[in-house]
Order: C-alpha cells, then sequence, then structure tokens
C-alpha cells in the first residue's frame, strides 16, 4: 500500500471512529478529517489538477461525508466509502468546472490543455535536493499532470486510485461502483495512454 | 508464449497478479524478445514514475475550512469553538504560509486603523506612564475570514468602535463611535466582535488585565477565489 499515513492504528479504531461519528461526535469528525483531509485533497488533486478546485472538492466531499454519516452501514470499508464520495466530489467538481472554464469536451486526440493558471500550484516541496533535481521534479510532475489530465475522466479516476492512491483492483471496483473486469481495462487503457503521451519521459 | 499473450499479461506482471508458472512463462518469454522487453521496461517505468509523484500538500487552512463548511450543515460542530481557532490563524506569523482564504459568502478584508488605544485608562493613568500597563494589541486583523451565514448583511460603511478587551483577548464589550447604529448592522458587528476578534490583552506588571482599544474597521466581502495577503 502507498498511502500508508492511514495507519493501523486508525484500522483498528475504525468501529470506535464510525461509532462516534454517526452519534455525532465532533472529536469523531474532526479525527476523521485529520486522517482523510490529506489523502482525499491529493486525490481530488490529481482528479482536477488544479490546487483551488481540490480544495473546494475536498471541502465538498467532507460536508458530503458529515451529513451522510448516518447512512453509512458498512458494507463496505469507511475507507472505500470515503473515496466513493470522494471521487464523485471530484468528478462533479470537474464537470461543472470543465464547463465553465473551457466549455469544451476534452476528447482523445485534442492536445495538452495549457495550464497558465495551475501550473504556479505545482510547486513541489523543496527537500533539500538541488535547485536542478527540484526544477526538473517540477517539470516531470507538470508533464505527468498534465497527461492525467488529458485522459478521459473514467481512465483518469483508474490510474489514480491505483497508482496514487494505492488501491487493489478490489477496493477500485468498490469505490466506483463497477466490476473487476472493467477496472482492469481502463486501467490497461489509461497506462496505455499514458504511456503514448510520456514516452518522452519514460525513455 | 506469444507476444500477444505477453503484451496481455504486462497489467497483471506489473500489478503482481500472475501466477508463479505465468510469472516463469513471462519471463521466458521477455528474455527472447527484445519488443515486449522494452513495452514491459516503459509500463513499468510509467508506474514507478507515477508513484514516486509528491503527494500535494493541503493548504494548511484547509483543515479549518473543511469544518467550517461542515458547521454550516448542521449545529453539530460548535460555532463559536471554530471561531475560537480562526484567531489561531490570524496569528501573524501563519499569514505568510497560506496566501489564500477562501470561504465563499464568509470572507471579509476587514482593513484595520487603529486610531488610539488604551483611551480611558491610557493616557491620563500614572502607571501607564511609568511602563507599567501595557496596552492592548490587535494581533492581526489586517485579514480576518469571519464565520457568518450567508444570510447576514454586512457592515458597507466604516466603524469606529472602541473595545473593552478582556484579560483573555476577547471583546467584552465595545461602543459604536461613529457608524452605523441600526440594529442589523449591531447584529453583524457582535457578531464580528464578540467572535472574529482576537487580540493581545493589555497588562499590567506584565500580567493580562483589561483594556480598551479603539478602531476603525472596513469590511469588504469577497466573491474571488483568493485574497492575496500583503504585508
Ligand atoms: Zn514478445
Amino acid at each position: 500500500m502507498l498511502n500508508c499515513e492511514i495507519g493501523l492504528d486508525f484500522l483498528e479504531n475504525e468501529p470506535a471512529l464510525v461509532d462516534g461519528l454517526q452519534v455525532g461526535s465532533q472529536e469523531a469528525f474532526e479525527t476523521l478529517v485529520r486522517l482523510y483531509q490529506a489523502p482525499i485533497y491529493n486525490l481530488a488533486y490529481r482528479i482536477l489538477g488544479d490546487s483551488a478546485e481540490a480544495s473546494e472538492a475536498t471541502q465538498d466531499a467532507f460536508v458530503r461525508i458529515y451529513k451522510g454519516i448516518g447512512r453509512f452501514r458498512g458494507e463496505c470499508g469507511l475507507k472505500t466509502w470515503i473515496y466513493k464520495i470522494a471521487v464523485s466530489a471530484s468528478l462533479n467538481r470537474r464537470r461543472w468546472w470543465k464547463r465553465w472554464k473551457d466549455n469544451v469536451p476534452i476528447s482523445l486526440d485534442s492536445p495538452l490543455p495549457s495550464y497558465g493558471e495551475s501550473s504556479r500550484f505545482l510547486e513541489v516541496p523543496d527537500r533539500g535536493q538541488s535547485p536542478e533535481a527540484a526544477c526538473s521534479r517540477r517539470e516531470t510532475e507538470h508533464t505527468v499532470q498534465r497527461a492525467l489530465d488529458a485522459l478521459p475522466a473514467e481512465y483518469r479516476t483508474v490510474i489514480v486510485l491505483r497508482e496514487i492512491e494505492g488501491l487493489s483492483y478490489e477496493e477500485i471496483a468498490e469505490t466506483l461502483s463497477i466490476s473487476m473486469g472493467t477496472v482492469k481495462s481502463r486501467l490497461w487503457r489509461a497506462r496505455s495512454q499514458l504511456r503514448q503521451r510520456l514516452r518522452g519521459l519514460i525513455d | 508464449m506469444t507476444c500477444k499473450m505477453a503484451l496481455r499479461g504486462i497489467q497483471d506482471y506489473l500489478d503482481d497478479g500472475l501466477s508463479g508458472q505465468e510469472t516463469i512463462e513471462m519471463d521466458r518469454h521477455l528474455e527472447d524478445c527484445s519488443s515486449c522487453r522494452q513495452a514491459l521496461d516503459e509500463f513499468r517505468a510509467l508506474q514507478q514514475m507515477m508513484r514516486k509523484l509528491d503527494r500535494q500538500p493541503p493548504p494548511p487552512d484547509l483543515e479549518l475550512r473543511i469544518r467550517v463548511a461542515a458547521s454550516l450543515h448542521g449545529e453539530r460542530i460548535s460555532l463559536k469553538r471554530l471561531v475560537n481557532e480562526l484567531g489561531d490563524l490570524m496569528n501573524p506569523l501563519a499569514i505568510p504560509a497560506f496566501s489564500g482564504v477562501f470561504l465563499t459568502c464568509l470572507t471579509f478584508i476587514v482593513l484595520l486603523s487603529t486610531l488610539f488605544s488604551g483611551a480611558s485608562l491610557g493616557s491620563g493613568d500614572p502607571d501607564s506612564a511609568l511602563g507599567l500597563f501595557t496596552e492592548p494589541r490587535a494581533r492581526s486583523l489586517t485579514m480576518m475570514p469571519v464565520v457568518f451565514g450567508a444570510d447576514l448583511p454586512f457592515v458597507t460603511q466604516p466603524v469606529t468602535v472602541k473595545t473593552l478587551v478582556g484579560e483573555d483577548g476577547r471583546v467584552i464589550d465595545y461602543t459604536v463611535l461613529s457608524g452605523p447604529l441600526d440594529e442589523r448592522s449591531l447584529e453583524f458587528l457582535d457578531r464580528f466582535l464578540y467572535f472574529g476578534v482576537n487580540m493581545d490583552p493589555a497588562t499590567f506588571l506584565g500580567r493580562p488585565t483589561v483594556g480598551t482599544f479603539v478602531m476603525t474597521l472596513s469590511f469588504y466581502p469577497t466573491t474571488q477565489d483568493r485574497i492575496d495577503v500583503r504585508g
């Protein structure tokens, strides 16, 4: 699993957390926010490709979680349930946002969208690398995000959940309410398209 | 194994979904077939690249914004407690760390000018002259997100208020020295001054004490996505 910050202690406490959430405990909700805001924000960011939009989507998702926790029955895990809401909040946001910003649906053959506005949000934290390394890291980051953004939403969502969030096929299928076969075929299409688009980087 | 079969197996290979036997067959094919080997290398490099992407850190104020947003959808989270925390965010040191705060319909830029402070206690008071008394100070009010329901109108004209600031830095009482005095404006000012303002209290001999603080406030509601904080 890649998203190791959702640690073991959380999984151990999950029933208690869910109970707390369902009786309206403020502490439980705050714990949930603390645990999940970073993963949800990152997921939203990769789906939306824009920091301000990702913040909005994260906010939307938590409001829905807050309002909907009473209906959470535990058929799927809390994590899956939360990811489900986060993906749907992000895709909703994206539909709304794209309609206003571009007014043009993204097709597979269209050139990569340009990112005048959002590129300044792609700054990555300095980890004591040389300026050159940091710069090339940023460039890679930017190029990958643009390539992701050019994928159809359903492919992008699957590959983000798999490679960036580290979900298993089963978890992705549950999160998106699609079959395992569909997960695999979308993942394969996403990978094939990214391979084409990012050939320059992965040589 | 044919190239077609090998290509079909690449994804399972990447995701560790091949059985032992299938892996052996795949490896055997890859040894002999440079084009499938290249394809696998590319897919694997792609996978590595995506997994190594930095996680985007959420903006520092996101957690608070989430809780504000949630609080507007239910009474379960106490509004008062949230606004207490807004005061912490307004710590001058915290401001340069994030340059945009976005609370739709909730954010006001507050321009504050201090006319004078400690007016009633300070000027004529011998303690003040001896430097034993320090006056209340606004920590930072140049930009203050205030939690309001969208229904509440805001005060459009500048208001000058004299506030009585408690030992905890919260406003205890205030009087409007100049500005609107109608009920709705006062309701707005109540909310802002009692919940939105956080000051360094006055001190006497180094201990916090009650003091007065006079300020002029101008509120600008913002509908922009972000506000740049300067200065
Ligand atoms: Zn081959």
